[in-house]
């Protein structure tokens, strides 16, 4: 709480002004002479108790009012939270968490939960006089903004939505380090955030530094300012795969794409999903039930002159804008470049022969082989499939690897060959390999498998892979969290899964195609299956077609790319990289959208979120968009309140309403 | 010259002075008066007639009766006798206290340049004029005055130089301290030999049992009781509207109390102490009259003389 006019606080001692008459009022108490005090002290010991109450009770009223009129006139000023937030820091850092998921409106004030909370702290700094220094912290990657005094928060750049996410454990990280390297005296900071868990992130390793950090700060004071709330209805469109198909007479473009319900209440209802590429416009309705929706193969005819494009994907109008779009580029696929890193040579003739068998006639396909005996660096140029069977990398080859990935390539790791590779102890993408053991092949039979979606999908036709008819005698298990069981064995193990990534794919299998190990080899179907698949999937980013996340390109190389998608809204250039676009520079295409996790509505629940931030002085603040009550403002009114209703109750208790209630003793000759 | 005596007031004594003080009960005096008494002796009212034993004075046998059946009967008269009168006057600190509508709020510390309103001051007037009275038509008075330190006795007797005694002894009575009064009548119950009547005038601020057992006391030894009991209206009825410090004219701690807050229980204190008063005068038939600073004592005594006149006398 602060105060407009501090100094009349001067005036507190006057609080005590009611104790000191109380005391002069005794001295002047007017005496008389008694002779009927047997009565007298009887009738006091009799009302002592209830007496002593009401006395300390008026002294109390008498003091509250006081100390409430000399509050009320001193100008007050509170959160809205009744003062629960003091607000006398000279500087406040403001966390502002501009991810697509804030994006989220108010049907009624037509404000986004981001435009919510920058207006409440702009009304909060312009009710303290604009006197704070205000720094803002948008972007780890951006230099912290030092925000002029009669400048609006709402009124800058740096406060607008992007559609990359908010990565609040570096932004909290990098307002503390600044408030130590400036030798910040008291400070407040602001984290305004919906705590989604994609934005949070719980697992990082920053939270330790940070709960430290603001235990050695015991002046900083970090208040969370929350917008939890998803009860309005959202969805999220987001396309997994597009394929260039040519026909006969004409082509097609095949979209993976898939509908997700972002809000808390799920609801059943049709949309019309609007796929528009070019000039062209296609709608087709969807039925979303349930949390998800996902439709694979949705042909989109296109004119077969069309060698690549660009398109976007679109939901009608909900809570959420930001989430309703998503940019595709697509192009016919060119020569499909495999590479495959192993020191086994039954292992790599059999990847070889799958690799380099293509499904269609028209494809070529070049397979390289490589062994991790010389292996001083990986060529990945227009390389779409990296089958790696070895011991997992580290250093400069596994940063090659995670950049392959995320410009679109798929990586397929198998286990390394006891006999050729030392195991190592290495992890890529959160996943590391455990030790071989043979196990029985009736144990260890695959029966469920994802036949919906990725590598072991059902064929167009509708033909079910043979996954189950795979027998396997050897198995390296792996190891690893926020992995996706593609398939998995009879007793819970996986046989193959997908590692979590924005972008590009990442696959370990847990077998290898030799006899010793499994009959993925004499089966063949299967695995021509999965690797034909992944080749084709991670050759449509090499083909010249790139899609990556928001925020993860420099603006520099976005300079020249010209923006081909249909969207109104101005981007300049050095904010490209933070909003979702699709450009195009000569033959190549690339299409930004906001990461997976963006559609993902779990929120770090309150119990979490103050265990991330135990140790300093934390508050949270839950708010919602329609709330109109601001962080700040003038409390006088309640204090006026208050000392009007002590003043009243004060005359109530000393009313002389006792008076008369008693008969009056007459005199006479008998007693009464 | 005499020292004029400020308690006896003429106008009371001029209207007092047609009127008699009659008892209730019958009483043993020393000599012949107005008081019936339990003897037999040679009033005219007649008593009874019983036979005649040997010894009995022949000069009162009935001849006629004689005559007519020849028995012998004697003829019994009612004795007259005097009053043996005997005043309690209580001389607490308390009964200082003056009306504030009369004499304003007393915390001066003189409470005899008041006097003249002052509860004592009443008392002394109506002893001293009942006194007067009393030896006026040939009965005894005496006095006792309940205080610890200058309690004085004075034994009930007849004639003008006792009265002047009694009078004095009136005038030097000075209220202070606390009141001895159920001890000061225990002592009279058994100081006074014979039948009497006493008059007890107090603002009975005392513990009520004692004063029961002590009244009872008296009535066991065939006292006449008559009780004035001087209380101001002020005093049941604590007519104040601000807080007040009181001051103890018992000489105890001074009390700061707000009337208005306790005005009810104050009320059904003094409640509880005029019923209990009231049971403790019906119960032992006691003369009890309650007496304000807003009555005149002309009145009271004239009314209460005349009410004594007209009660059935019992032997």
């Amino acid at each position: 709480m602060m105060f407009l006019q501090p100094w009349i606080l001067f005036g507190l001692p006057l609080v005590l002004l009611p104790i000191a008459i109380h005391l002069l009022n005794q001295r002047r108490h007017r005496p008389i002479d008694w002779g009927a005090m047997h009565f007298l002290r009887q009738a006091t010991r009799m009302h002592q108790g209830a007496a002593r109450i009401r006395y300390w009770l008026i002294l109390l009223l008498r003091l509250l009012a006081v100390a409430c009129v000399l509050f009320f006139m001193s100008r007050p000023l509170a959160t809205g939270w009744l003062s629960l937030v003091g607000n006398s820091a000279s500087r406040v850092i403001v966390v502002l968490d501009r991810s697509p998921s804030m994006e989220m409106t108010d049907t009624l004030n037509g404000l986004s939960k981001r435009a919510s909370a920058i207006a409440k702290l702009d009304a909060m700094f312009e009710e303290k006089g604009n006197r704070s220094e205000r720094i803002l912290f948008v972007s780890p990657d951006q230099p912290p903004v030092i925000v002029p005094s009669n400048v609006k928060l709402a009124d800058l750049a740096e406060t607008q939505s992007t559609d990359v996410s908010a990565k609040i454990p570096e932004l909290v990280s990098q307002a503390l380090r600044y408030i130590q390297a400036e030798g910040l005296g008291p400070t407040e900071v602001w984290c305004c955030s919906d705590l989604q868990v994609n934005d949070w992130d719980t697992q990082s390793g920053l939270w330790p530094a940070i709960r430290e950090t603001l235990a050695e700060l015991p002046f900083v004071r970090l208040t969370l300012l929350s917008y939890a709330e998803r009860d309005q209805f959202n969805a999220a469109v987001r396309v997994q795969r597009t394929a260039l198909k040519r026909t006969d007479r004409s082509s097609e473009l095949l979209l993976d794409f898939s509908v997700r319900q972002t809000s808390g209440n799920l609801v059943s209802r049709v949309l019309p999903v609007t796929i528009q590429i070019g000039e062209s416009r296609v709608v087709v309705e969807l039925e979303l039930s349930g949390r998800e929706v996902v439709r694979n193969g949705f042909v989109v005819p296109i004119d077969s002159s069309i060698e690549s494009g660009a398109g976007t994907i679109e939901l009608p109008s909900d809570a959420n804008a930001a989430d309703n779009n998503f940019h595709f580029a697509f192009s016919r696929p060119s020569t499909m470049r495999s590479l495959i890193v192993s020191d086994d040579e039954k292992v790599s003739t059999v990847l070889q022969i799958m690799t380099k068998t293509s499904m269609s006639k028209q494809q070529q396909v070049e397979c390289e082989l490589a062994s991790t005996q010389k292996l001083a660096s990986l060529k990945l140029d227009d390389v779409g499939l990296l089958i790696w069977q070895a011991t997992l990398p580290e250093g400069a080859i596994a940063e090659q690897i995670k950049q392959f990935v995320a410009t679109g390539g798929v990586v397929l790791f198998l286990p390394p060959s006891a006999e050729f590779n030392a195991k190592g102890n290495f992890a890529m993408f959160g996943m590391r390999w455990s030790d071989w053991s043979d196990v029985d092949s009736q144990d260890y039979s695959i029966q469920r498998w994802r036949r919906d979606s990725d590598l072991l999908r059902n064929a167009e036709s509708g033909e079910i892979l043979p996954v189950d008819e795979l027998q396997v005698r050897r198995v390296c298990a792996v190891d690893g969290i926020d992995a996706t069981k593609l398939a998995s064995f009879s007793n819970g193990a996986s046989f193959l899964c997908k590692a979590a990534t924005d972008v590009g794919a990442v696959y370990f299998c847990s077998t290898l195609p030799t006899v010793e190990c499994s009959t993925l080899a004499d089966n063949g179907v299967v695995l021509y299956a999965m690797i034909q698949r992944a080749l084709v999937e991670g050759s449509s980013s090499a083909g010249g077609v790139h899609a990556v996340v928001a925020g993860s390109v420099v603006p520099a190389d976005l300079e020249a790319w010209e923006r081909v998608d249909l969207g109104d809204k101005t981007i300049v250039a050095a904010d490209r990289p933070h909003h979702a676009a699709a450009y195009r520079s000569g033959k190549r295409w690339l299409a930004i959208n906001r990461s997976a996790g963006e559609d993902d509505p779990t929120a770090v629940d309150e119990k979490t979120l103050q265990s991330l931030v135990a140790g300093g002085s934390t508050r949270i603040l839950n708010d919602q968009i329609e709330s109109n009550s601001g962080l700040t403002r003038e409390v006088w009114r309640w204090f006026a309140f208050a000392a009007v209703f002590a003043l009243l109750a004060e005359a109530f208790l000393t009313l002389p309403n006792k008076i008369g209630t008693s008969k009056a003793f007459a005199m006479g000759s008998g007693p009464r | 010259m005499t020292k004029p005596r400020s308690f006896l007031d003429p106008k009371i004594i001029a209207k007092l002075a047609h009127q008699t003080l009659e008892s209730r009960r019958a009483m043993i005096g020393s000599v012949s008066g107005r008081h019936s008494s339990p003897m037999r002796g040679s009033s005219l009212e007649f008593a009874q007639y019983r036979k005649y034993v040997p010894g009995d004075d022949t000069r009162r046998l009935d001849w006629r009766v004689w005559g007519r059946s020849d028995r012998s009967y004697i003829k019994e008269f009612e004795a007259d006798t005097n009053l043996r009168m005997c005043f309690a006057v209580d001389a607490s600190g308390s009964m200082n206290y003056c009306a504030k509508s009369e004499g304003g709020t007393l915390n001066n510390g003189n409470a005899e340049s008041h006097s003249g309103s002052s509860k004592l001051h009443r008392a002394k007037s109506i002893a001293g004029s009942l006194a007067w009275l009393a030896v006026k038509q040939g009965d005894a008075v005496g006095l006792s005055t309940s205080h610890p330190t200058n309690g004085k006795d004075i034994p009930p007797r007849r004639g003008a130089r006792h009265l002047k005694l009694v009078l004095d002894q009136l005038d030097l009575i000075k209220g202070e301290g606390d009141c001895d009064l159920p001890a000061r009548l225990h002592t009279l119950a058994e100081r006074i030999p014979r039948r009497g009547l006493v008059v007890i005038v107090s603002d009975l601020f005392v513990d009520l049992e004692e004063l029961s057992r002590s009244l009872k006391h008296l009535r066991h030894r065939k006292h006449d009781l008559v009780i004035f009991h001087l209380i101001d209206a002020e005093e049941l009825n604590l007519p104040f509207g601000q807080p007040m410090k009181f001051v103890d004219l018992e000489g105890g701690q001074p009390l700061l109390a707000d009337p208005v807050v306790i005005l009810n229980n104050y009320h059904r204190i003094v409640g509880d102490y005029l019923s209990q008063l009231k049971e403790i005068v019906s119960k032992l038939e006691i003369d009890y009259r309650r007496i304000g600073s807003d009555q005149n004592l002309a009145d009271v005594l004239s009314s209460f003389l005349a009410a004594r006149a007209g009660s059935r006398k019992r032997r």
